[in-house]
């Protein structure tokens, strides 16, 4: 990458850009690392060349350092954190392809250059370099890397009279994540005094090595993850979908300073952390919506905590199942049993995305839909905390109100495509409860984004000072419960319109000779074991087992939340002749449907 | 000596923000005390390594130091 065109952004005037050359410890090539899997696969989700991952970032430059220090201590910075020289490269034929058509990664390596060469941009601000910094990181982000062939750092020194302010930064989201920035944020400073910095330790090219050591990491979070999978709903978006709004997905943004005293108070009441009250209370919303008990996210894990990968500079995040059943009880219950699931779901974030797909799968085949997770929630505040938060005595009832009259909340923009259908979000404000939510206006309105932010503050303040029973936080938050028309019917965790079920399978038969039933559980099945859904049919070539047919199933409700493939098929060799006679007819075979999977089997090995 | 020790971990994965007699006085959760998210994963790591023991964070009362140190002492038996 050049430095691109001259900026045009008002009182940059731009000088000769300058050339720095690197030469790190190594080079190499490696697998990618599970963090880089979730990137990678999230970008390739995007059409080519979109800027969505990039990183757009400032820091100053304090001192009397001139412009050859900030560009050396620049080369150090890539020298020393390889992921500042990889590039992401398809080695040999093409990889597979991943559910929705994406390069799911097994033939993309990650190859680290040793040496090379990174033009920097120069500028002179004629006022405020910070801020004329911060644009210009913003224009260099505005363009997709090339993963393949162009580093994953673009970069432009701002001086305001010859003396170097700012350095504007635009990154791959490849190459580091939050985690990573807060230490090259940490390191910068020193670089740029000319300090000799301790060797970082783990690079990306060791942590791929480690992850594919003899036993592998991840036993225990592949685990987790296959209990919540059982536990969780097919999704919670098993509810009749609407028109789009266009753009298709809308994101609200809130500053509420009482929502972080509120958070605070309940946080050190029950014991959890802050960052568990904003889930359980996110998860709560969504319940209170979505007419669930049993609320399914992922969390976006940073995955830190384990030994080694705290100073290791690359993507480590990746996204961690957290189910949280809610219960009849109230908020404050939800607090204490969710707040376990959150650390269960930290603790268990760093696992083969290859092994959990194909748990997810599994999951699918047995349960007889897709498993839809795109309930995401992201806490990016520094330690997870907030600090100097106003002192205000959560008690005093008046006080926590004219605190909330600084509560503002803000559209922040709509987007065409985003791989979530709910995305919450806590913002890096250290003084301030940020929070965000985006919707799918497919399934909701858009408006629902903001009276979410609305409701959170309005359920975590009233939390402080009374019990809130689960069942009523839909009315405390002034949220609209979706409502499901008649035909649709709960079995298990999962909502179903059992008339599109039955009109799915007519088709899959190709005769229109079907029907779908709800079946009350077995004498003698567990206690609380689920109605199962019967699938009658007449067989005929290429439909006659069992197994065919929930194939052909699980073929046509693909992305599907409103239907269910049937539990139990009976295949039967003439149609009766009412209705609701398929009991009756003579039965040629019957079964589940359910022979081990491909992923099964994957997962056995 | 074990909530000593564990008292001592609680420290380490703090890296050493919290101090071990203030652990020992206190009355509150660990998240109270200020243990943040991270910390208390580094420490589940910590204590199992030391103990050779399976900390389930499903298993309730695991927030506090006694909590903890009753957990450690039953695997042990």
């Amino acid at each position: 990458m050049t430095a691109g065109p001259p900026a045009q952004i008002t009182g940059l005037t731009a000088l000769p850009p300058r050339t720095v050359e690197f030469r790190g410890a190594r080079g190499g090539q490696a697998a990618l690392t599970w963090g880089q899997q979730g990137i990678w696969r999230s970008t390739q989700w995007l059409d080519d060349g979109d800027p969505y991952f990039n990183l757009a970032w400032t820091l100053p430059v304090t001192g009397a350092a001139g412009l050859d220090a900030v560009l050396r201590a620049v080369g150090r910075l890539v020298e020393r954190h390889e992921t500042l020289r990889t590039a992401f490269i398809r080695d040999g034929e093409a990889g597979e392809t991943g559910e929705a058509g994406e390069d799911v990664g097994p033939d993309t390596v990650q190859r680290v250059s040793r040496e090379g060469r990174l033009t920097v941009g120069v500028y002179e601000a004629a006022a405020k370099p910070m801020s004329a910094a911060k644009a210009l990181a913003a224009e260099l982000a505005a363009t997709g890397f090339d993963y393949a062939a162009e580093l994953p750092i673009r970069c432009a020194v701002v001086c305001q009279r010859g003396r170097p302010r700012a350095l504007a930064l635009a990154l791959s989201h490849l190459a580091l994540d939050g985690w990573s920035l807060n230490m090259v944020a940490a390191e910068w400073p020193r670089l740029v005094a000319g300090e000799d910095l301790p060797d970082p330790g783990r690079q990306p090219l060791d942590q791929a090595a480690s992850e594919r050591s003899d036993p592998p990491p991840g036993g225990q979070a592949l685990r987790h993850w296959q209990a919540g999978l059982a536990s969780a709903p097919r999704s919670m978006f098993d509810f009749p979908a609407r028109e789009p709004e266009e753009p298709r997905f809308v994101r609200h943004g809130m500053d509420s300073p009482a929502a972080a005293v509120a958070a605070e108070a309940l946080a050190a009441r029950h014991g959890v952390t802050t960052s568990s009250v904003l889930t359980v209370a996110s998860a709560a919303l969504l319940a209170a919506v979505t007419g669930h008990h049993t609320v399914a996210l992922q969390l976006i894990v940073s995955n830190r905590h384990h030994p080694g990968m705290e100073t290791m500079a690359g993507p480590a995040a990746q996204d961690g199942l957290c189910v949280v059943e809610l219960g009849a009880g109230t908020f404050a219950d939800a607090l204490r049993i969710g707040h376990r699931r959150t650390m269960a779901t930290y603790r268990n974030g760093h696992y083969d995305p290859a092994l959990v797909l194909a748990a997810r799968e599994a999951e699918a085949w047995d349960r007889g839909a897709d498993i839809d997770l795109d309930v995401f929630y992201n806490d990016v505040r520094q330690g997870g905390r907030w600090q100097g938060l106003p002192a205000v005595d959560p008690g005093d009832a008046e006080a926590l109100a004219a605190l909330r009259s600084r509560t503002r909340t803000f559209f922040v923009g709509a987007y065409s495509k985003v791989k979530a259908r709910i995305f919450f979000a806590t913002g890096p404000a250290s003084s301030t409860c940020e929070f965000y939510v985006l919707v799918d206006t497919a399934f909701l309105p858009g408006d629902v984004a903001g009276r979410m932010l609305t409701g959170l503050e309005e359920l975590l303040v009233r939390a402080v000072t009374e019990e809130v029973p689960l069942d009523r936080v839909a009315k405390v938050a002034g949220l609209d419960p979706v409502r499901r028309p008649a035909g649709w019917t709960a079995v298990g965790p999962d909502w179903v319109d059992l008339k599109e079920t039955e009109a799915l399978l007519r088709r899959v038969c190709g005769t229109g000779l079907a029907a779908v039933v709800v079946e009350d559980p077995e004498d003698g099945a567990a206690d609380g074991a689920a109605a199962r859904l019967t699938g009658y049919l007449v067989t005929r070539p290429g439909l006659d087992t069992p197994e065919a047919v929930h194939t052909a199933m699980m073929r046509a409700a693909a992305g599907r939340t409103d239907v269910l493939a049937p539990h139990h098929y009976v295949l039967c060799t003439a149609p009766p002749a009412e209705p609701g006679g398929w009991p009756g007819c003579p039965r040629s075979t019957e079964g589940g449907g359910r022979a081990p999977s491909s992923a099964m089997t994957l997962l056995e090995r | 000596m074990l909530r000593e020790r564990v008292a001592e971990l609680v420290s380490k994965a703090s890296g050493g923000d919290l101090a071990v007699a203030d652990i020992l006085a206190a009355t509150c959760s660990l998240p109270a005390l200020g243990l943040t998210s991270i910390s208390y994963l580094r420490l589940i790591d910590l204590l199992e390594t030391e103990f050779d023991c399976d900390v389930d964070l499903d298993g309730g009362h695991l927030d506090t130091l006694d909590g903890l140190v009753e957990h450690i002492a039953g695997q042990r038996k």
